[in-house]
Protein backbone atom coordinates (compact mmCIF):
# COMPACT_ATOMS: atom_id res chain seq x y z
CA UNK A 1 0.00 0.00 0.00
CA UNK A 2 1.82 3.43 -1.04
CA UNK A 3 0.40 7.02 -1.77
CA UNK A 4 2.43 9.66 -2.94
CA UNK A 5 2.80 13.11 -2.42
CA UNK A 6 1.91 16.21 -4.61
CA UNK A 7 4.66 18.00 -5.91
CA UNK A 8 4.58 21.11 -3.86
CA UNK A 9 4.36 19.13 -0.59
CA UNK A 10 7.29 17.10 -1.58
CA UNK A 11 9.14 20.41 -2.06
CA UNK A 12 8.12 21.82 0.88
CA UNK A 13 9.28 18.52 3.07
CA UNK A 14 12.65 18.53 1.12
CA UNK A 15 12.82 22.48 2.51
CA UNK A 16 11.80 21.30 6.16
CA UNK A 17 14.19 18.70 6.31
CA UNK A 18 17.25 20.67 4.78
CA UNK A 19 19.25 21.41 7.66
CA UNK A 20 18.96 17.70 8.87
CA UNK A 21 20.19 17.11 5.48
CA UNK A 22 22.92 19.58 6.01
CA UNK A 23 24.14 18.19 9.70
CA UNK A 24 23.83 14.55 8.34
CA UNK A 25 26.27 15.31 5.04
CA UNK A 26 28.18 17.40 7.74
CA UNK A 27 28.58 14.64 10.45
CA UNK A 28 29.48 12.05 6.93
CA UNK A 29 31.72 13.45 5.20
CA UNK A 30 33.87 15.88 8.45
CA UNK A 31 33.79 18.71 6.28
CA UNK A 32 31.34 21.68 5.59
CA UNK A 33 32.23 22.41 1.66
CA UNK A 34 32.11 18.62 1.07
CA UNK A 35 28.63 18.31 3.04
CA UNK A 36 27.38 21.11 0.82
CA UNK A 37 28.06 19.60 -2.39
CA UNK A 38 26.47 15.83 -0.89
CA UNK A 39 23.84 17.66 -0.19
CA UNK A 40 23.14 19.50 -3.62
CA UNK A 41 23.61 16.20 -5.25
CA UNK A 42 20.95 14.45 -3.18
CA UNK A 43 18.68 17.45 -3.82
CA UNK A 44 19.17 17.17 -7.76
CA UNK A 45 18.41 13.46 -7.30
CA UNK A 46 15.80 13.87 -5.01
CA UNK A 47 13.85 16.13 -7.59
CA UNK A 48 14.31 13.73 -10.36
CA UNK A 49 12.65 10.70 -7.91
CA UNK A 50 10.44 12.35 -6.36
CA UNK A 51 7.94 10.34 -7.34
CA UNK A 52 9.43 7.02 -5.77
CA UNK A 53 8.60 8.08 -2.31
CA UNK A 54 5.64 6.21 -1.67
CA UNK A 55 5.06 6.61 2.20
CA UNK A 56 6.45 3.35 2.83
CA UNK A 57 8.75 5.19 5.18
CA UNK A 58 9.45 8.63 6.85
CA UNK A 59 10.36 10.88 4.63
CA UNK A 60 13.89 11.77 6.47
CA UNK A 61 14.41 7.86 5.94
CA UNK A 62 14.30 8.16 2.44
CA UNK A 63 15.47 11.47 2.09
CA UNK A 64 19.20 10.20 3.88
CA UNK A 65 19.24 7.77 1.42
CA UNK A 66 19.53 9.72 -0.76
CA UNK A 67 21.90 11.68 1.09
CA UNK A 68 24.10 8.62 1.84
CA UNK A 69 24.00 7.67 -1.73
CA UNK A 70 25.28 10.88 -3.09
CA UNK A 71 28.01 10.53 -0.25
CA UNK A 72 29.17 6.80 -1.59
CA UNK A 73 29.23 8.02 -5.11
CA UNK A 74 31.56 10.72 -4.25
CA UNK A 75 33.50 8.56 -1.79
CA UNK A 76 33.90 5.71 -4.26
CA UNK A 77 36.87 6.88 -6.16
CA UNK A 78 38.53 7.26 -3.41
CA UNK A 79 38.08 3.92 -1.35
CA UNK A 80 41.62 2.57 -1.21
CA UNK A 81 42.89 5.23 0.33
CA UNK A 82 44.28 4.88 4.07
CA UNK A 83 41.39 6.15 6.33
CA UNK A 84 41.90 7.98 8.99
CA UNK A 85 43.47 5.75 12.18
CA UNK A 86 44.90 8.70 14.04
CA UNK A 87 44.49 8.27 18.00
CA UNK A 88 45.03 11.07 19.37
CA UNK A 89 47.19 10.77 22.86
CA UNK A 90 46.52 13.88 25.38
CA UNK A 91 47.21 13.36 28.35
CA UNK A 92 43.83 14.31 30.14
CA UNK A 93 43.47 14.31 34.04
CA UNK A 94 40.54 15.54 36.39
CA UNK A 95 37.88 17.55 34.99
CA UNK A 96 37.62 18.82 31.55
CA UNK A 97 38.24 22.18 30.81
CA UNK A 98 36.50 24.29 27.23
CA UNK A 99 39.71 23.64 25.12
CA UNK A 100 39.93 20.55 26.07
CA UNK A 101 36.35 19.83 25.83
CA UNK A 102 36.62 21.61 22.42
CA UNK A 103 39.94 19.56 21.49
CA UNK A 104 37.77 15.96 22.41
CA UNK A 105 34.74 17.05 20.33
CA UNK A 106 37.15 17.77 17.72
CA UNK A 107 38.85 14.39 18.41
CA UNK A 108 35.53 12.17 18.54
CA UNK A 109 34.51 14.17 15.20
CA UNK A 110 37.57 12.95 13.47
CA UNK A 111 37.74 9.72 14.71
CA UNK A 112 33.62 9.05 13.75
CA UNK A 113 34.05 10.61 10.17
CA UNK A 114 37.05 8.70 10.10
CA UNK A 115 35.68 5.00 10.16
CA UNK A 116 34.65 2.78 7.11
CA UNK A 117 31.83 3.84 5.52
CA UNK A 118 29.40 1.98 6.20
CA UNK A 119 30.27 1.89 9.86
CA UNK A 120 30.44 5.79 9.74
CA UNK A 121 26.65 5.62 8.45
CA UNK A 122 25.42 3.59 10.71
CA UNK A 123 27.10 4.85 13.89
CA UNK A 124 25.83 8.51 12.62
CA UNK A 125 22.31 7.46 11.86
CA UNK A 126 21.86 5.42 15.18
CA UNK A 127 24.34 8.07 17.58
CA UNK A 128 23.31 11.13 16.20
CA UNK A 129 20.35 10.64 14.02
CA UNK A 130 18.69 8.93 16.80
CA UNK A 131 17.01 6.63 14.45
CA UNK A 132 16.22 3.00 15.25
CA UNK A 133 17.68 0.04 13.52
CA UNK A 134 14.79 -0.30 11.32
CA UNK A 135 14.99 2.62 9.82
CA UNK A 136 18.49 2.88 9.45
CA UNK A 137 18.11 -0.60 7.87
CA UNK A 138 15.21 1.09 5.09
CA UNK A 139 17.72 3.82 4.60
CA UNK A 140 20.62 1.83 3.69
CA UNK A 141 18.35 -1.14 1.88
CA UNK A 142 20.36 -3.66 4.37
CA UNK A 143 19.10 -6.37 6.47
CA UNK A 144 18.83 -5.11 10.28
CA UNK A 145 21.29 -7.66 11.08
CA UNK A 146 23.73 -5.90 9.17
CA UNK A 147 23.13 -2.81 10.67
CA UNK A 148 23.87 -4.49 14.07
CA UNK A 149 26.88 -5.90 13.17
CA UNK A 150 28.22 -2.57 11.18
CA UNK A 151 27.22 -0.77 14.62
CA UNK A 152 29.23 -3.18 16.99
CA UNK A 153 32.66 -3.32 14.73
CA UNK A 154 31.75 0.72 14.23
CA UNK A 155 31.75 1.16 18.19
CA UNK A 156 34.53 -1.36 18.58
CA UNK A 157 37.06 0.96 16.17
CA UNK A 158 36.08 4.10 17.93
CA UNK A 159 36.80 2.87 21.67
CA UNK A 160 39.76 2.10 20.34
CA UNK A 161 40.72 5.00 18.56
CA UNK A 162 39.03 7.30 21.52
CA UNK A 163 40.54 5.09 24.36
CA UNK A 164 42.40 7.93 25.85
CA UNK A 165 39.16 9.66 26.77
CA UNK A 166 37.01 6.57 27.62
CA UNK A 167 36.54 6.48 31.51
CA UNK A 168 38.36 4.07 33.08
CA UNK A 169 35.77 1.11 33.10
CA UNK A 170 34.91 1.34 29.48
CA UNK A 171 39.17 1.59 28.85
CA UNK A 172 38.86 -2.19 30.00
CA UNK A 173 36.46 -3.23 27.58
CA UNK A 174 38.53 -2.62 24.88
CA UNK A 175 40.98 -5.84 23.79
CA UNK B 1 29.93 -7.66 22.90
CA UNK B 2 28.05 -10.36 21.56
CA UNK B 3 26.97 -8.93 18.16
CA UNK B 4 24.02 -11.49 18.22
CA UNK B 5 22.60 -9.62 21.27
CA UNK B 6 20.05 -7.07 20.75
CA UNK B 7 20.07 -5.92 24.38
CA UNK B 8 20.61 -1.99 24.78
CA UNK B 9 22.32 -2.44 20.63
CA UNK B 10 21.33 0.80 20.23
CA UNK B 11 22.53 2.31 23.32
CA UNK B 12 26.33 1.82 24.68
CA UNK B 13 28.17 3.63 27.50
CA UNK B 14 30.66 4.74 24.60
CA UNK B 15 27.87 7.20 23.46
CA UNK B 16 28.10 9.71 26.05
CA UNK B 17 32.01 10.30 24.69
CA UNK B 18 30.37 10.13 21.32
CA UNK B 19 27.88 12.84 22.38
CA UNK B 20 30.84 15.01 22.91
CA UNK B 21 31.69 15.05 19.77
CA UNK B 22 31.78 18.61 17.59
CA UNK B 23 31.38 19.31 13.80
CA UNK B 24 32.07 22.21 11.76
CA UNK B 25 28.71 24.49 11.92
CA UNK B 26 27.53 24.54 8.08
CA UNK B 27 27.82 28.39 7.91
CA UNK B 28 24.74 30.59 7.04
CA UNK B 29 25.40 31.03 3.37
CA UNK B 30 25.36 27.23 2.62
CA UNK B 31 21.76 26.82 3.87
CA UNK B 32 20.99 29.80 1.63
CA UNK B 33 22.90 28.80 -1.56
CA UNK B 34 21.48 25.19 -0.70
CA UNK B 35 17.60 26.82 -0.67
CA UNK B 36 18.47 28.75 -3.87
CA UNK B 37 19.99 25.54 -5.88
CA UNK B 38 16.62 23.98 -5.02
CA UNK B 39 14.45 26.60 -6.12
CA UNK B 40 16.46 26.46 -9.41
CA UNK B 41 16.35 22.76 -9.53
CA UNK B 42 12.54 22.78 -8.92
CA UNK B 43 11.87 25.74 -11.25
CA UNK B 44 14.11 23.79 -13.96
CA UNK B 45 11.85 21.29 -13.97
CA UNK B 46 8.56 23.06 -14.06
CA UNK B 47 9.78 25.53 -16.68
CA UNK B 48 10.49 22.29 -18.60
CA UNK B 49 7.36 21.51 -18.63
CA UNK B 50 5.93 25.34 -18.85
CA UNK B 51 8.37 25.83 -21.92
CA UNK B 52 6.72 22.56 -23.57
CA UNK B 53 3.09 24.09 -22.70
CA UNK B 54 3.80 27.45 -24.17
CA UNK B 55 5.62 26.53 -26.97
CA UNK B 56 2.40 24.68 -27.95
CA UNK B 57 -0.10 26.78 -26.55
CA UNK B 58 1.44 29.74 -28.54
CA UNK B 59 1.44 27.73 -31.46
CA UNK B 60 -2.47 26.61 -31.11
CA UNK B 61 -3.17 30.49 -29.95
CA UNK B 62 -1.08 32.27 -33.22
CA UNK B 63 -2.44 29.32 -36.09
CA UNK B 64 -6.09 29.87 -34.76
CA UNK B 65 -5.85 33.68 -35.00
CA UNK B 66 -3.75 33.31 -38.65
CA UNK B 67 -6.40 30.97 -38.94
CA UNK B 68 -9.27 33.74 -38.30
CA UNK B 69 -7.56 36.19 -40.18
CA UNK B 70 -6.91 34.36 -43.53
CA UNK B 71 -10.99 33.08 -43.36
CA UNK B 72 -11.44 36.97 -43.36
CA UNK B 73 -9.45 38.57 -45.59
CA UNK B 74 -11.94 40.08 -48.72
CA UNK B 75 -12.09 36.83 -51.44
CA UNK B 76 -9.82 37.79 -54.57
CA UNK B 77 -11.60 38.51 -57.86
CA UNK B 78 -12.49 35.83 -60.64
CA UNK B 79 -9.21 34.33 -62.05
CA UNK B 80 -9.49 36.53 -65.89
CA UNK B 81 -6.88 37.33 -67.93
CA UNK B 82 -4.03 38.94 -66.18
CA UNK B 83 -3.45 42.36 -67.24
CA UNK B 84 0.31 42.76 -68.04
CA UNK B 85 0.73 45.47 -65.28
CA UNK B 86 3.06 47.69 -66.64
CA UNK B 87 5.57 48.73 -63.74
CA UNK B 88 7.69 51.78 -64.16
CA UNK B 89 10.76 51.08 -62.72
CA UNK B 90 12.51 53.64 -60.64
CA UNK B 91 15.83 55.15 -63.26
CA UNK B 92 18.93 53.58 -62.47
CA UNK B 93 21.27 55.90 -61.54
CA UNK B 94 24.76 54.92 -63.50
CA UNK B 95 27.59 56.86 -62.26
CA UNK B 96 29.98 58.11 -64.89
CA UNK B 97 33.03 56.24 -65.01
CA UNK B 98 36.30 57.85 -64.75
CA UNK B 99 38.12 59.16 -67.75
CA UNK B 100 41.08 55.99 -69.07
CA UNK B 101 44.25 57.08 -70.47
CA UNK B 102 43.25 57.84 -73.87
CA UNK B 103 40.96 60.52 -73.09
CA UNK B 104 42.63 61.77 -70.69
CA UNK B 105 45.17 62.45 -73.49
CA UNK B 106 42.44 64.10 -75.64
CA UNK B 107 41.40 66.13 -72.98
CA UNK B 108 44.58 67.61 -72.20
CA UNK B 109 45.69 68.22 -75.69
CA UNK B 110 42.78 69.90 -76.07
CA UNK B 111 43.25 71.81 -72.81
CA UNK B 112 40.17 70.55 -71.63
CA UNK B 113 40.12 69.67 -68.28
CA UNK B 114 39.86 65.50 -67.57
CA UNK B 115 36.18 64.38 -66.08
CA UNK B 116 37.38 64.02 -62.33
CA UNK B 117 35.93 60.19 -60.90
CA UNK B 118 32.64 60.79 -59.02
CA UNK B 119 32.95 60.38 -55.64
CA UNK B 120 31.92 57.01 -54.23
CA UNK B 121 28.08 56.88 -53.34
CA UNK B 122 27.57 56.44 -49.68
CA UNK B 123 25.52 53.77 -48.65
CA UNK B 124 22.77 55.01 -46.61
CA UNK B 125 23.41 54.91 -42.69
CA UNK B 126 21.22 52.64 -40.51
CA UNK B 127 20.15 54.76 -37.22
CA UNK B 128 21.48 53.35 -34.04
CA UNK B 129 19.14 50.79 -32.51
CA UNK B 130 20.42 51.81 -29.30
CA UNK B 131 19.72 55.21 -29.57
CA UNK B 132 16.71 55.16 -31.38
CA UNK B 133 14.89 52.66 -28.32
CA UNK B 134 16.65 55.60 -25.97
CA UNK B 135 14.83 58.00 -27.73
CA UNK B 136 11.52 55.98 -28.24
CA UNK B 137 11.33 55.14 -24.38
CA UNK B 138 11.90 58.79 -23.54
CA UNK B 139 8.45 59.42 -26.17
CA UNK B 140 6.61 56.50 -23.78
CA UNK B 141 7.69 58.56 -20.61
CA UNK B 142 6.17 61.87 -22.70
CA UNK B 143 2.97 59.34 -23.45
CA UNK B 144 4.22 59.75 -26.96
CA UNK B 145 3.68 56.02 -27.61
CA UNK B 146 2.65 56.40 -31.51
CA UNK B 147 5.88 58.05 -32.48
CA UNK B 148 7.94 55.63 -29.88
CA UNK B 149 5.88 52.40 -31.87
CA UNK B 150 6.65 54.11 -35.26
CA UNK B 151 10.61 54.51 -34.59
CA UNK B 152 11.21 51.09 -33.61
CA UNK B 153 9.51 49.44 -36.29
CA UNK B 154 11.22 51.55 -38.87
CA UNK B 155 14.59 50.86 -37.10
CA UNK B 156 13.73 47.17 -37.74
CA UNK B 157 15.15 43.80 -35.51
CA UNK B 158 17.73 45.29 -33.99
CA UNK B 159 15.53 48.10 -32.55
CA UNK B 160 13.20 45.06 -30.97
CA UNK B 161 15.96 42.86 -30.18
CA UNK B 162 17.69 46.23 -28.10
CA UNK B 163 14.36 46.86 -26.18
CA UNK B 164 14.05 43.39 -25.59
CA UNK B 165 17.89 43.58 -23.48
CA UNK B 166 15.81 47.04 -21.79
CA UNK B 167 13.29 44.81 -20.24
CA UNK B 168 16.16 43.95 -17.48
CA UNK B 169 17.07 47.59 -16.83
CA UNK B 170 18.17 48.43 -13.52
CA UNK B 171 15.44 50.79 -12.97
CA UNK B 172 11.66 49.49 -13.01
CA UNK B 173 10.50 52.37 -14.75
CA UNK B 174 12.33 52.06 -17.72
CA UNK B 175 11.77 48.40 -17.75
CA UNK B 176 7.67 49.06 -17.72
CA UNK B 177 8.26 51.43 -19.93
CA UNK B 178 10.27 48.74 -22.62
CA UNK B 179 7.55 46.68 -21.46
CA UNK B 180 4.58 49.25 -22.72
CA UNK B 181 6.78 49.64 -26.03
CA UNK B 182 6.88 45.68 -26.88
CA UNK B 183 3.04 45.32 -26.20
CA UNK B 184 2.47 47.97 -28.53
CA UNK B 185 4.79 46.53 -30.98
CA UNK B 186 2.74 43.42 -30.76
CA UNK B 187 3.17 40.83 -33.81
CA UNK B 188 3.87 37.07 -33.61
CA UNK B 189 7.36 37.13 -33.12
CA UNK B 190 7.37 39.66 -30.31
CA UNK B 191 4.45 37.58 -28.62
CA UNK B 192 6.19 34.27 -28.86
CA UNK B 193 9.30 35.88 -27.74
CA UNK B 194 7.46 37.54 -24.61
CA UNK B 195 5.56 33.95 -24.03
CA UNK B 196 8.92 32.14 -23.56
CA UNK B 197 10.31 34.19 -20.95
CA UNK B 198 7.13 33.71 -19.05
CA UNK B 199 7.42 30.17 -19.40
CA UNK B 200 11.37 30.19 -18.58
CA UNK B 201 10.87 32.80 -15.81
CA UNK B 202 13.79 35.03 -17.39
CA UNK B 203 11.83 38.54 -16.34
CA UNK B 204 8.72 36.79 -16.22
CA UNK B 205 6.72 39.85 -14.82
CA UNK B 206 8.07 42.53 -17.59
CA UNK B 207 7.23 39.89 -20.18
CA UNK B 208 3.34 39.51 -18.61
CA UNK B 209 3.71 43.60 -18.55
CA UNK B 210 4.41 43.81 -21.94
CA UNK B 211 1.46 40.76 -22.86
CA UNK B 212 -1.11 42.99 -20.36
CA UNK B 213 -0.32 45.99 -22.87
CA UNK B 214 -0.61 43.54 -25.69
CA UNK B 215 -4.00 44.26 -27.62
CA UNK B 216 -3.18 41.43 -29.76
CA UNK B 217 -5.29 38.38 -29.48
CA UNK B 218 -2.92 35.92 -29.40
CA UNK B 219 -0.66 37.84 -26.45
CA UNK B 220 -4.70 37.87 -24.76
CA UNK B 221 -5.18 34.23 -25.54
CA UNK B 222 -1.77 33.40 -23.79
CA UNK B 223 -2.97 35.30 -20.93
CA UNK B 224 -6.03 33.70 -20.41
CA UNK B 225 -4.20 30.30 -20.84
CA UNK B 226 -1.18 31.84 -18.59
CA UNK B 227 -3.63 32.60 -15.42
CA UNK B 228 -4.74 28.84 -14.85
CA UNK B 229 -0.73 28.29 -14.52
CA UNK B 230 -0.04 27.74 -10.87
CA UNK B 231 1.03 30.65 -8.43
CA UNK B 232 0.84 32.80 -11.73
CA UNK B 233 -2.67 33.95 -11.77
CA UNK B 234 -1.10 35.80 -8.76
CA UNK B 235 1.45 37.27 -11.03
CA UNK B 236 -0.37 38.68 -13.45
CA UNK B 237 -2.32 40.48 -11.01
CA UNK B 238 0.53 41.98 -8.91
CA UNK B 239 1.68 43.15 -12.51
CA UNK B 240 -1.64 44.73 -13.32
CA UNK B 241 -1.76 46.80 -10.07
CA UNK B 242 2.33 47.90 -10.76
CA UNK B 243 1.03 48.73 -14.01
CA UNK B 244 -1.52 50.78 -13.09
CA UNK B 245 1.04 53.07 -10.80
CA UNK B 246 3.44 54.03 -13.05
Amino acid sequence: MGWSLNRSAFDRLVLEQLPACQRFAVRLTGDVAEAEEVVQDAMVRASRGWKTFRGQARFQTWLFRIVINAWRDRERPRRGAEELTEVVDVRLAGPVREAEAEELGEAVARAVSGLPPRQREVVVMIVYERMGIPDVARSLGVTEQNVRTNLHYGRERLREKLRAYLPEEQRRECR
Amino acid sequence: MSVGSTDNLERDPLDDVLAAARWPEMPGEADTRLRVAWARITGRRRNTTWSLRVAAGVMVVVGAWAAVVMTKRPVPPAAGPIAAIATVEPPVLVPSRPANHAELAVAIAGRSRPVAPPRPIVAAVRPDPEKVVTQALAWVREKREADAVAAVRAAGEPAVDRLFARLAAPHVEERLNAARLLGRINGPRVTARLAAMVGENRGRREAIAALIQSDGPAAQAFLREVRTWHGLGGVIRSVEVQLRSF
